[in-house]
């Protein structure tokens, strides 16, 4: 293997493969719950720590890839295991590798089978790092898919009462819209293929995504094809985000994952349609998403009134973060599309934020959940009182998502919008985002207020305990992360700039309509 | 003195911090009361004092902030030091970056203080009058269960109050202004058992957000649209960038067209701000949450509902002028709605009855006075109320607390009477704030409401005169000194009505911030005394505005005025006393008719947007999730995987398992693709 | 001996093929099915061999070889499932076995 980075190791296929050692070494831990758990933790602890080196050795001033690493795989094909990370993907890995042992923290108590949940998760970790950090198509495409399936398991046998409909939902909703990106990466490959042949260069990099990147301008496509092969990556993409109106399997997914399941899907998997979005729609086409951005602006910020709607109509707390999700994700599209610094940059840190604040918020449902096993809204009341302590990680991870200015939601969202106001997509959509912000308020704090005062509902939810250590343990980096972000957000910014810097100054180049905004 | 400027905010933080790890510790140390204690119930269990822990939180808390006072104080020795000179080369400010708060592409805000004569200013005010009530409310939580939470949010109100006036650009002003919404969030849902305050909790920080939508888009705005000298753009949103005068007026040139209207960006953005104002500081048709607001405690509703909070929106439009004055025609609406805010809410507080609700609606309409008065540019009177009211408002606002907690928690002013003998000291002090607010010389509030009715009436040099606004104005104070009149005739005149309740004076932690408040209501006039003008002068080369010369005519008709209305309401209320029930409506409802009906009901505000906001809301989230969501949207994707079922269901009777008819198939797909060949 | 023309042979062939496929078709009983089946494979090799009489070339009977041997390890499948069916359920009829129908 071949690798270029300042470490002289292959620190990311380390981190990458890292957790699914620790799952394969679980599988031999059969019957022995207590010490399983303490090892999936510390293990996953341990990915963590060897992900940190990424961001320490990471050249926030030099663009492009940086720890490259390859090796020619299936030669004949062109297709190359290669990973690597930029100034965009390096936050979402830390994001990943942060979230995990906190998710397997909060899966303590599963009663049954919990080496298995323990390893999904850490067969999860390793699908999503490889997504984030896979400059192959195929091989992302690999992985992409690789992590539909820990989360069927994980939905499918630990979820509530309607799982087998939750999970088929997801599993065939997510993978069908996939299908359509196959397609666009199997043409693309095959595009670049000949490209390459033709022009007497070696076929090894058919598949890789620079390559594609650099050569795409000389596959001769007409304009429609580029759009069929952008809408072939859009739908995959947007149905994981989700954009609306592609969303449904995901508050029926979340309502019946389990704790972690929520967790890790709603911090991480959606961010990787986020992601994708902006490695391949954006990056590829980018004549096209410019001309497109407003039209998907739309969808986005219909998207956030329409998720802020629903989630206000929703009587289970679960099933009202979940849609907040929908709202919360529109603005991420917002600001990608928006094409600038500040719509890219804002996008990029929102897509931690969301991970952060709405973790926390399903993370705290689970934990509530636990203990009352109701999730309706109206069975609560009056928990501030009871239960100060959970109340006090409510309010912080409730306001972060509000957007409160000091915590990171409103470092995310203010850039988005001072990002889109500024492009293309103008002021008009902007405002509509911005109502969005107060809709935000109304249902969060329905929710808020609904749990933590009234009076309280002895019968309902009765015995109720504090958030014990491990419990406060767990919500305490986030909420910490929270508020750094929320106070020196120039730090994440400043890692991103340069690599989203080219990103806008490239699609400006190739869009030229746009570059004179 | 300027590498010291951080620990004011820093003071109340550590506040904060200290009683927050502090009531962590009390709550791990003892096992909290098991689910319907009676401990647990707010404060109704009075005379049974158990030590709740005010004095050492309630201390440490009124501490810092009387800290940051202090720290205040020097700095304003020292800002008076510094040369001032009008315009560019004022030379009184101090401002300072700490860290890049926020940094994408040329995207720079920074998290810094700027302090001025207008920050500091307000400084002062926050720190003083929060030092007070702080202490006050030592007294007035002591029976309640938590007051480390009560004083941690009072603490963190006072940071977030001092981000906001001290702010070195717009986004560290939002910060600032969305954090005292948190904070007014808190506490007016303290009381979270009970019904109303949580509700009030959730209109209060929404409806703030409607206002705040409004300053967010002109943020995005103003950072967009701005072009320096050069033509270029500015992309800046630190207050001494953006606001200079050759970056600013390139605001004017900018054209924005908007269903069929033209703007300029300057008008846009001062109309968006206006939005913002309404909603901070509780002007038509935002003023709404205010009045609800008063279900949190009664300090509470001095120190953010009536002296610091609800001033912020004065206090952008003044930071802001340069921006209004590129747009007449905002500033004009900008007086147009606090001129109709001072009467509306006027006269809503004739037909309400609950103590804290007149003081409310008071507040209301004596935020109008400010908002008219900046919108007729006239920034030093709209100041210099401001800092009055919010001291007198705050001693009533304080007064009506010691009456209500030494009246056994009642609010309603049918039950009341009489009171002057039971609590001599705190209906001294009421008087004195009730005669400032009335506008009766030599008290503050004439002063200043003199000075805003004087612009209105005669304009300012050269400028426009407003005489339409001035006649509602003096129309308003009227209303003014008529309510006030009537509260004071029900509150503490006539016989105790309701005979069962003990009624006592409140401790003296609770008195002495009333008696320095009435010293300052006395004196407050000396901040902007005609003749001398301070104040003005202080503003002067920040604002650029020369003292107006004092109308001893007009100023003596006012006067005049509220005093008859004043004492015709103080006549009429305490002849009606024996037909003011607690069953019953108002006296004036007689002769008022119809019209008060409307008082009473507030004109109808309330109702109106539940009709045309609330409900259809409401109605239209219920139809998007429970039908729309369900059958549509998820009808198309069920719909879509129920089609390949059923295709598959279809094809499936084709494999019925007999081996012949496979056969059969099998056959006639020979024959067929052979017949395709053959005949082809 | 006189030369039979190739069209009798494949006439022959076809009729043949006929019959078998209306035997598969028709009868229910499996070994009558078995043999009509084998009844087309044999029609098919006369068409073969006929043809490669016609062509002087051996490539046809090389093939109708393959299908001989093919043949004979189907029907030894054949006849080894079918006995084992006629074991469990007492029948040939192939009516009767339909357990794998969707």
């Amino acid at each position: 293997m071949n690798f270029i980075n300042q470490l002289n190791f292959p620190l990311l296929s380390l981190v990458v493969f890292l957790p699914s050692v620790g799952a394969l070494i679980l599988a031999f831990m059969r019957g022995r719950r207590e010490q399983a758990r303490v090892f999936a933790l510390v293990w996953s602890v341990l990915v963590f720590a060897a992900s940190v080196p990424l961001v320490l050795y990471f050249k926030s001033d030099v663009g492009g890839m940086q720890f490259y690493e390859y090796f020619n795989w299936i030669e004949s094909w062109g297709v190359r295991y290669s990973l690597a990370l930029d100034g965009i993907s390096i936050w979402l890995v830390l994001l990943t590798t942060f979230m995990t042992p906190l998710a397997i923290w909060s899966a303590w108590n599963v009663e049954e089978g919990l080496n298995s949940f323990m390893m999904l998760i850490l067969l999860q970790e390793t699908g999503m790092l490889g997504v984030f950090l896979a400059q192959d198509l195929f091989l992302f495409y690999i992985f992409w898919e690789f992590t539909l399936i820990p989360m069927y398991f994980m939905i499918g046998m630990w979820g509530g009462p309607r799982r087998i409909y939750a999970t088929i939902k997801f599993f065939i909703y997510t993978f069908a819209a996939s299908v359509f990106m196959l397609l666009g990466i199997i043409a693309l490959g095959l595009l670049n293929y000949r490209f390459l042949a033709s022009a007497g260069q070696p076929t090894e990099t058919a598949f890789s995504l620079q390559s594609v990147m650099a050569n795409i301008g000389g596959f001769g496509l007409s304009e429609t094809t580029l759009k069929m092969l952008f809408l072939a990556f859009f739908v995959a993409f947007a149905v994981k985000i989700p954009i609306w109106p592609l969303h449904t399997w995901l508050p029926d997914a979340h309502v019946e994952a389990p704790t972690a399941g929520s967790v890790i899907l709603a911090a991480v998997l959606l961010k990787m349609g986020s992601y994708g979005m902006i490695r391949f729609n954006v990056q590829l086409f980018p004549q096209i998403s410019a001309e497109w951005a407003r039209p998907i602006a739309l969808l986005a910020v219909i998207g956030i009134i329409y998720g802020a709607m629903l989630a206000f109509a929703q009587t289970d707390i679960k099933k009202l973060v979940a849609y907040s999700s929908v709202s919360h994700m529109g603005f991420i599209v917002l600001g990608i599309f928006s094409l600038n610094s500040q719509g890219l940059q804002g996008s990029v840190l929102q897509m931690v934020n969301h991970g952060l604040s709405t973790g926390a918020l399903f993370l705290l449902v689970g934990m509530v959940y636990e203990r009352t096993h109701t999730r309706e809204l109206a069975d609560y009341g009056g928990l501030w009182r009871v239960v100060p302590v959970f109340v006090f990680f409510l309010l912080f991870a409730t306001m972060s998502s509000v957007g409160l200015p000091g915590l990171n939601g409103f470092v995310g969202e203010f850039v988005v919008m001072v990002g889109s106001f500024n492009s293309p997509i103008g002021w008009t959509y902007t405002a509509v985002a911005a109502v969005g912000v107060i809709l935000a308020a109304v249902y969060l704090l329905k929710m808020f207020q609904g749990i933590a005062s009234g009076p309280y509902n002895e019968r309902k939810t009765p015995h109720l305990s504090d958030l014990n250590r491990r419990e406060v343990a767990i919500l305490l980096p986030i909420c910490a992360l929270i508020l750094i972000i929320g106070l020196y957000p120039t730090y994440f910014f400043g890692a991103m700039e340069k690599t989203v810097a080219d990103l806008v100054a490239f699609v400006a180049n190739a869009a030229p309509a746009v570059a004179g905004r | 003195m300027e590498n010291f400027i951080w620990l004011v905010p820093a003071l109340p933080l550590l506040g904060v911090i200290i009683n927050t790890l502090l009531g962590a510790a009390a709550l791990r140390g003892s096992h909290h009361h098991a689910p319907g204690d009676s401990h647990d119930t707010h404060a109704a269990d009075h005379g049974v004092h158990h030590d709740n822990g005010v004095r050492r939180v309630g201390w440490l808390a009124s501490a810092m902030v009387g800290l940051a006072f202090v720290l205040t104080l020097v700095m304003l020795v020292q800002l008076l030091g510094q040369e001032a000179k009008v315009g560019e080369e004022n030379g009184r400010f101090f401002d300072i970056t700490y860290w890049q708060w926020m940094a994408a592409g040329d995207l720079r805000i920074p998290f810094g203080f700027l302090i001025d004569q207008l920050s500091l200013t307000m400084m002062l005010l926050v720190t003083g009058v929060g030092f007070l009530i702080h202490v006050y409310s030592i007294g007035y939580m002591s029976h309640d269960p938590r007051p480390t939470r009560f004083f941690v949010y009072l603490n963190l109100f006072i940071v977030a109050m001092l981000m906001l006036v001290m702010g070195n650009n717009f986004v560290m002003l939002f910060l600032g202004w969305e954090g005292v919404g948190l904070c007014s969030f808190l506490l007016i849902g303290f009381w979270f058992e009970q019904r109303d305050p949580p509700w009030a909790a959730t209109k209060a920080f929404v409806v703030n957000r409607i206002g705040d939508f409004g300053l967010l888009m002109a943020m995005f705005a103003i950072w967009g649209l701005t072009k320096n000298a050069e033509g270029g753009a500015l992309h800046s949103l630190v207050f001494r960038e953006v606001l200079a005068p050759e970056n600013v007026g390139s605001l004017q040139f900018v054209q924005t067209a908007f269903l069929g209207t033209q703007y300029t960006a300057a008008g846009a953005i001062a109309l968006m701000l206006l939005l913002g104002v309404t909603g901070k500081s509780a002007q038509i048709p935002l003023f709404v949450w205010l009045p609800d607001a008063m279900a949190g405690p009664t300090p509470v509703s001095a120190l953010i509902h009536a002296a610091t909070m609800v001033t912020a929106g004065v206090y952008l439009v003044i930071r802001t002028a340069p921006i209004f004055e590129l747009s007449p025609s905002v500033m004009n609406t900008m007086a147009l709605v606090g001129v109709a805010t001072a009467f509306i809410a006027a006269t809503i507080a004739l037909g309400q009855y609950d103590i804290k609700k007149v003081l409310a609606y008071s507040t209301v309409s004596q935020l109008g006075y400010m908002v008219a008065a900046v919108g007729m540019g006239a920034y030093g009177a709209g100041l210099f109320h401001l800092l009055t009211h919010g001291i007198f408002k705050a001693l009533l606002f304080l007064g009506a607390g010691a009456v209500i907690h030494g009246y056994g928690d009642e609010q309603d002013m049918r039950k009341m009477g009489g009171l002057r003998h039971k609590m001599p000291r705190t209906f001294a002090t009421y008087m004195v704030g009730t005669l400032a607010l009335a506008g009766i010389a030599p008290l503050a509030g004439f002063w200043s409401k003199d000075e805003i009715i004087g612009h209105a009436w005669y304009g300012a040099e050269g400028g426009a005169t407003h005489r339409g606004i001035a006649i509602f104005l003096i129309l308003s104070s009227m209303l003014t000194a008529f309510y006030m009149a009537r509260q004071v005739a029900m509150v503490f005149f006539g016989e105790q009505r309701d005979k069962s309740i003990h009624a006592h004076e409140s401790s003296p932690l609770m008195i002495w911030p009333l008696i320095i408040l009435a010293v300052g209501s006395v004196l407050g006039g000396l901040i902007n005394l005609p003749g001398l003008h301070p104040l003005t002068s202080w503003l002067e080369p920040l604002l650029g505005e020369e003292a107006a010369p004092f109308h001893v005519g007009l100023a003596a008709v006012v006067m005049v005025l509220a005093l008859l209305s004043g004492w015709a309401g103080f006549t009429y209320y305490r002849r009606a006393e024996r037909r003011i029930k607690a069953t019953h409506r108002d006296p004036l409802h007689r002769w008022g008719g119809d019209f008060y009906a409307i008082f009473e009901e507030k004109w109808g505000f309330d109702s109106l947007y539940n009709a045309i906001v609330v409900q259809p809301y409401k109605y239209l989230s219920n139809v998007l999730g429970k039908a729309f969501d369900v059958v549509i949207i998820d009808g198309v994707v069920n719909g879509s995987a129920n089609l390949v079922g059923l295709t598959g269901r279809g094809l499936r009777t084709f494999q019925s398992g007999y081996v012949r008819s496979y056969a059969l198939m099998f056959l006639v797909g020979v024959v067929a693709v052979l017949g395709y060949f053959v005949l082809r | 001996m006189n030369d039979v023309s190739t069209n009798a042979y494949v006439l022959l062939s076809a009729i043949l093929f006929t019959i078998g496929v209306v035997g598969v078709l028709t009868r229910r009983n499996a070994i009558v099915m078995f043999m009509s089946v084998e009844l087309m494979l044999n029609s098919a090799n006369l068409a073969l061999i006929a043809f490669s009489r016609a062509r002087a070339e051996s490539d046809g009977q090389v093939i109708t070889f393959f299908v001989i041997a093919v043949a004979a390890a189907e029907v030894a499948v054949g006849l080894a499932l079918l006995v084992s069916i006629f074991r469990a359920k007492q029948t040939t009829n192939v009516d009767d076995v339909s357990t794998l129908k969707g």
